[in-house]
């Protein structure tokens, strides 16, 4: 009886709420909050700063002017191991001098222990006609092929003096979502002692170190000279991915 | 309440002042029966509209698009001007395409109709989906050169545009993805199966094949039929078929999209639908009539690299008596239906 006191309540609620007020029109207000993830895009210890000269492990001169990527699938794992899945995430990041961020919503509250997500758009994405948010920008920041459908999972463009490439470009635009040339890469970070922690009033940052020069160095180091663009998927993109697959580090969780 | 009392006063100004500004003519042509269609004996379609529901409105503005020269970049081209409504949306005046400030292109342009069966498109297939099919040929810089971002603003400025993505979608936004899936209902209904090859396979109209016919029909099916595989008259595969390597152009075709040696020269198998309309022929639009293709397979076929199993060993056998009985069967497969049907037609044509 009185569970059918509290439906007729809540029904009402739901009812009233609705004129009041159109925008929250949520009948339960699940205790939800947000996590801010900063991309402090950088190579080796400074801030990546574009068109300044910087050196690869190598000892090769560089200058970067563009670099965006895409970061996706972000899934945050509580303390009792459940976790928080971030529907359509993707996340479309251009680098500016300074921090990128970006900011995740809607997450439940609570202490995360973990969080694993990807660069690049996984396969289902890249197959399925024309999509919204960020992945619609894609378009319009050329992070699509056109010719040969598909996302640019990263994309670096520059200068360097070893380059043959006329005005010493380098580029670099690397995808392929599929077969023995897929170039998405995981990341799994686990926090240790450490806690995310999501309340209703604060904002926690999660601070990832995403450093340049992890793409021209392991497993196959770049050499300007002989490899200065790769602009479409295969065998080089593959060799690329490889490399950026240690490119995202933790660096810190901020908990204000 | 009170919020309701304002919209209602807001919204009777907005339609004051409206009535100031010169209303948009929206071309009006009829769009009934708009509807998915799979004939009787056809396998399910690839693309079925279930993210994408059809309305009169989304085809209305698909067709617009379709038809809008500010799509490119100097606003001369739409994808009209090669994907001509007389001719089953191919282009009869053309062997390679023409892009914007009269730039030659690299292959000819096939004919749309029965898009929803294709499992990719262009002819190396490089693109995977239909509703991200028109972002080839809009940033191409041979074809009309547009950055999609342009295209967005140049719509979003004007009027009609503002109305017919209103009507179609519930705001004047222009997205990439309500462009695209309006132009997917448009390209995507337009269907090709009341030529009289289906009349007579349906055994309607009491229609039946001439003795001539007859005879081509058996030849295609013992000689055509592995690659231009009925009812769609595609087996959508990649082939080479054994045509001249134009060292000009040298159109590496499929291999251009996988980067692998055993796709060098393949091309997709087109459907031979609609044949008397979609000339010339061949990926490079180097054949002009069906005699010459036919010769082509008898006596044409160059050994090149990955030449295609059925043509190695010589190519077709046919006589000079058995070609002109192909030819009278391909002719069997033209539907008038795309040209005559008012619902494709060019909606700028009072």
């Amino acid at each position: 009886m009185k569970q059918l006191f509290y439906i007729i309540f809540f029904a009402l609620l739901l009812f009233f709420s609705c004129k009041k007020d159109p925008i929250t029109n949520d009948p339960t207000p699940a205790p939800l909050s947000s996590i801010q993830v900063n991309l402090n895009n950088m190579v080796d210890d400074s801030l990546l700063v574009l068109n300044k000269n910087y050196f690869t492990s190598a000892g090769d001169s560089f200058m970067v002017s563009k670099f965006k990527y895409y970061l996706s699938n972000f899934v945050f794992t509580l303390e009792d191991g459940s976790e928080y899945t971030e529907p359509e995430s993707y996340h479309l990041i251009r680098h500016t001098n300074g921090i990128s961020s970006f900011t995740i919503t809607q997450v439940p509250l609570g202490g995360y222990k973990a969080v694993r997500f990807m660069i690049g758009v996984d396969s289902t994405h890249n197959v399925s006609g024309t999509q919204p948010g960020d992945l619609e920008s894609s378009y319009a920041s050329d992070m699509f092929w056109t010719w040969s459908s598909g996302y640019i999972f990263l994309k670096l463009e520059g200068t360097a003096p070893k380059s043959p490439a006329s005005d010493k470009l380098i580029e670099y635009h690397i995808g392929g979502y599929g077969g023995k040339y897929k170039t998405q890469r995981d990341f799994n970070f686990n926090f240790g002692f450490g806690r995310l922690n999501v309340l209703q009033t604060k904002l926690p940052v999660l601070n990832l170190k995403v450093n340049v020069n992890e793409i021209f160095k392991t497993p196959v180091a770049i050499d300007f000279s002989s490899l200065p663009t790769v602009v479409a998927g295969g065998f080089y993109a593959k060799q690329l991915a490889d490399n950026y697959a240690d490119m995202i580090s933790l660096k810190s969780i901020d908990n204000p | 309440m009170m919020k309701s009392f304002y919209s209602l006063i807001l919204m009777g100004l907005l339609g004051l002042s409206s009535c100031k500004v010169d209303p948009v003519i929206i071309p009006v042509l009829p769009v009934n029966d708009l509807r998915e269609i799979v004939p009787q004996g056809w396998p399910a379609a690839k693309y079925t509209f279930s993210v994408n529901a059809i309305s009169a409105e989304a085809f209305v503005l698909g067709r617009s698009l379709f038809y809008e020269t500010l799509l490119s970049k100097d606003n001369t081209i739409s994808c009209a001007s090669c994907h001509m409504n007389k001719a089953a949306f191919s282009n009869p005046d053309h062997n390679l395409s023409h892009g914007i400030n009269g730039i030659l292109g690299k292959r000819n342009a096939p004919g749309i109709f029965n898009l929803t069966w294709h499992p990719y498109f262009m002819h190396d297939g490089g693109i995977n989906h239909i509703e991200v099919q028109p972002l080839g040929p809009i940033s191409n810089r041979i074809e009309m050169a547009e950055n999609i971002n342009n295209v967005i603003s140049k719509l979003q400025g004007t009027d009609k545009y503002k109305t017919l993505f209103k009507n179609a979608f519930g705001t004047e936004e222009v997205t990439t993805q309500r462009m695209f899936r309006a132009m997917a209902q448009f390209m995507g209904l337009i269907y090709s199966y009341n030529s009289k090859y289906d009349k007579v396979i349906r055994n309607e109209e009491g229609m039946v094949f001439t003795e001539a016919e007859s005879r081509g029909y058996a030849l295609f099916q013992a000689n055509c039929n592995a690659c231009h595989k009925e009812p769609l008259f595609t087996d959508f595969q990649f082939r080479n078929n054994g045509m001249r390597v134009d060292p000009q152009v040298n159109d590496s075709g499929r291999a251009h999209i996988t980067n692998q040696a055993i796709d060098l020269y393949k091309f997709k198998t087109p459907s031979l639908r609609n044949l008397a309309h979609t000339y010339p022929y061949m990926h490079d639009g180097s054949l002009a009539t069906l005699q010459a293709c036919l010769d082509h397979y008898t006596s044409g076929v160059v050994n090149i690299t990955n030449l295609d199993p059925y043509l190695q060993s010589g190519g077709l056998k046919l006589s000079a008596e058995d070609k002109k009985d192909l030819i009278a069967f391909l002719l069997t497969l033209t539907d008038n239906t795309i040209a005559s049907d008012s619902r494709f037609a060019d909606p700028n044509i009072k």
